[in-house]
């Protein structure tokens, strides 16, 4: 998985051994903050509903890995171990998609942070199997400790549209600052 | 900074460009009317949403020694499987190979005769 917004590039490449974990690696760079973030990440579907029209998950992430400054010279900071803890919730079905967020880090003199996304989608029609499938949506972040103006940097929204056929999906934004995004996910 | 967009770039270029031969193909409109007409067991499902449901789902079956061919309809909330020669799958087997792809069975009908 690969994203790309205002704030962050960040790729994850992770291993489903059941339906219930995956467990991968994660490098983030905060472009924010000037720091790159590898660790190895679990992740575990802590509950999963099954309806005839919908599914609804919740899950929890935990990472543990090793912050880096991306600058140089005689100000830079040293490496610093970090980590995270995340808990996610999705609900959706072929036509609406409800989801939310909140994660901590904490990476040492890189400083720690809560924060929360959330996310509404509609799919303007509904497809069949291996069909393309677009859905149009709209993502919420709130960075409570972000080191920008509350109307800047600390609450974010974007547009974006999602489009999904078989094992890929790509999706394209822009926030309200005009800040691209660009998330790609491919499922072997 | 301009390194490291420059390698995400890069990656994400990349990957695109790995996955789309690696993209499963996806069966033609007469492969699916065979499966579906040959089918020996049609599953319901709950919780078929999206097409990697459907992935998972046949990932998971096509692992299993019986299965010759699957489809998942996500209009019909289904999934047809057509076994191989001479095998066999039941109801249980059917069902935990449903809850082992992450969803839960709605029903499960077989081919009369």
């Amino acid at each position: 998985m690969l994203r790309n917004d205002a704030d962050f590039n960040s790729v994850h490449a992770h291993y489903t051994p059941d339906p219930k974990h995956s467990i991968g690696l994660r490098v983030i760079y905060d472009r924010d903050r000037d720091f790159v973030y590898t660790g190895a990440q679990v992740n575990r579907l802590i509950k999963r509903w099954n309806k005839s029209d919908s599914q609804a998950n919740i899950y929890g992430m935990i990472s543990a890995g090793i912050v880096t400054d991306d600058t140089s010279g005689p100000l830079a900071r040293s490496d610093d171990a970090g980590g995270f803890i995340a808990l996610a919730a999705d609900w959706e079905t072929r036509r609406y998609y409800v989801s939310a967020r909140a994660e901590h880090w904490e990476r040492g003199r890189f400083g720690d942070e809560t924060a929360y996304h959330g996310r509404l989608g509609i799919a303007p029609y509904v497809a069949g199997t291996g069909a393309l499938h677009t859905w149009f949506m709209v993502e919420g972040r709130h960075r409570p400790e972000s080191d920008g103006p509350i109307s800047e940097d600390k609450l974010r929204a974007t547009a974006l549209v999602r489009f999904f056929k078989g094992p890929s999906l790509l999706e394209l934004g822009v926030d309200d600052q005009g800040e691209p995004m660009l998330n790609y996910i491919h499922r072997f | 900074m301009s390194i490291f967009k420059s390698l995400f770039i890069a990656s994400a270029l990349a990957a695109t460009a790995l996955a789309a031969p690696l993209a499963h193909a996806n069966p033609s409109a007469e492969e699916i009317a065979d499966i579906k007409a040959n089918a020996d067991i049609t599953v319901g499902l709950n919780g078929l949403v999206c097409d990697f449901c459907s992935i998972a789902l046949n990932k998971t079956f096509k692992k299993h020694e019986a299965v010759a061919a699957t489809y998942v309809d996500l209009d019909t909330k289904s999934m047809s499987v057509v076994l191989k020669d001479g095998a066999a799958l039941d109801d249980a087997e059917v069902t935990k190979l449903v809850k082992k792809a992450g969803y839960n069975v709605a029903g499960i009908e077989r081919k009369a005769g």
